[in-house]
């Protein structure tokens, strides 16, 4: 290796380093409680429609005639909330591996990530599938069919939906991240031995 | 927040706040998003602190937060560098106006010369120009130290001819 080399650098250094940081500490702390803000709410929102999502499952479960109905809706539930927990559970690498390093492992937790929305989805679908076989079933026998059950399962149908939506929305940002990382690793990685 | 929080912000601003801002500003050429990077990056290191082991040097550390906070950031990073000037919120150091006018045109000049430099190569040149070790960028960047040495001595050739050309 050149030795000279960081001598060699001293003055384009001198050059380059002139000027200070336009960066106070209570910038710094505004913006660290801004992001802690962010993720209590995040953490808020998830958890209401979590609750929100078992108590329709439960209700479903309650009033619904039909056994594999109060069977999918409370897994549906219960690993949403899984999901979510675990989703949130796996910190992202940062210094102590270099550049390269923590890319690699960034894309294989974004990797994970994805994987945990597609089971998701997919176990929303099924839910899903299974809410609107009971409502049309329902539908069918209108007659017979309770109030509560209707309302029930047009509830669940609702929960569901709107966590297939987020789960969508979030597998985007993940694909999203996903490409980014991966086009500037792959810049990386392409030039990285070949000087 | 505690005062050992404090402090170690206090300390973190003091030694890397510099370092953290010509490193955002060599791939944003807006100011406004430059200074957001910049917190943002601040902020990574701050959170990042108490896990630092002393695996490598503090620097280094330091910078591998910083790029990685860089890299995610990619979407506009990596964009080709619009050559747009800085503005004068860097005052320079030098005694003389005529000396401090030349040093912030060179390093203006110097600055988006950087960021038209290669990925690869501006990297390297980002942490040589911060006095980085060749075995420092090298474990910085996860790469040889035979390509931090032939990078390290294109970019500056680069660089060095650059400032030459241009007015």
């Amino acid at each position: 290796m050149n030795q000279q080399a960081p001598d060699q650098w001293q003055e384009l250094a001198r050059i380059w380093k002139t000027g200070d940081a336009p960066v106070t500490v209570a910038d710094v702390e505004e913006l660290h409680a801004r992001q802690h803000r962010r993720l209590r709410i995040a953490r808020a929102v998830e958890l209401a429609c979590s609750v929100l999502g078992i108590v329709a499952a439960l209700w479903l479960a309650l009033v619904s005639r039909f056994l594999w109905v109060r069977v999918l809706t409370v897994v549906f539930s219960a690993a949403s909330v899984c999901f979510v927990l675990r989703a949130r559970r796996m910190p992202v690498p940062q210094g102590s591996a270099d550049l390269l390093e923590s890319l690699k492992e960034s894309l294989a937790y974004l990797d994970w990530l994805a994987e945990q929305w597609r089971y998701g989805r997919m176990l929303g679908f099924m839910a899903l599938f299974a809410v609107v076989m009971a409502a049309s079933t329902q539908l069918m026998q209108l007659a017979s069919a309770t109030r509560s059950g209707l309302l029930a399962t047009a509830a669940a149908g609702v929960a569901i939906s709107t966590a297939l939506g987020w789960n969508m929305m979030l597998a985007w940002q993940v694909r999203r991240s996903t490409a980014r990382l991966q086009a500037f690793r792959m810049k990386l990685v392409t030039e990285r031995d070949s000087p | 927040m505690t005062s050992a929080d404090r402090a170690t912000l206090d300390r973190i601003l003091r030694d890397y706040a510099g370092f953290a801002h010509r490193l955002a500003g060599s791939y944003e050429t807006d100011p406004e998003t430059a200074r957001d990077l910049t917190q943002e990056i601040l902020v990574a290191v701050w959170r990042a602190w108490p896990a630092f082991r002393r695996q490598c040097s503090e620097r280094t550390y330091v910078a591998r937060i910083a790029h990685y906070r860089i890299a995610t950031h990619v979407g506009r990073a990596v964009r080709q560098p619009r050559r747009a000037e800085l503005t004068d919120d860097i005052p320079a150091s030098d005694p003389t106006p005529e000396e401090q006018v030349m040093r912030h045109d060179q390093r203006t000049r110097l600055v988006a010369l950087v960021r038209t430099l290669p990925v690869a190569y501006r990297e390297v040149a980002l942490l040589m120009l911060e006095d980085f070790t060749p075995a420092e960028v090298a474990d910085t960047l996860g790469i040889s130290a035979n390509a931090v040495a032939v990078r390290s001595t294109r970019a500056r050739e680069m660089l060095r001819a650059l400032l030459e050309q241009r007015p």
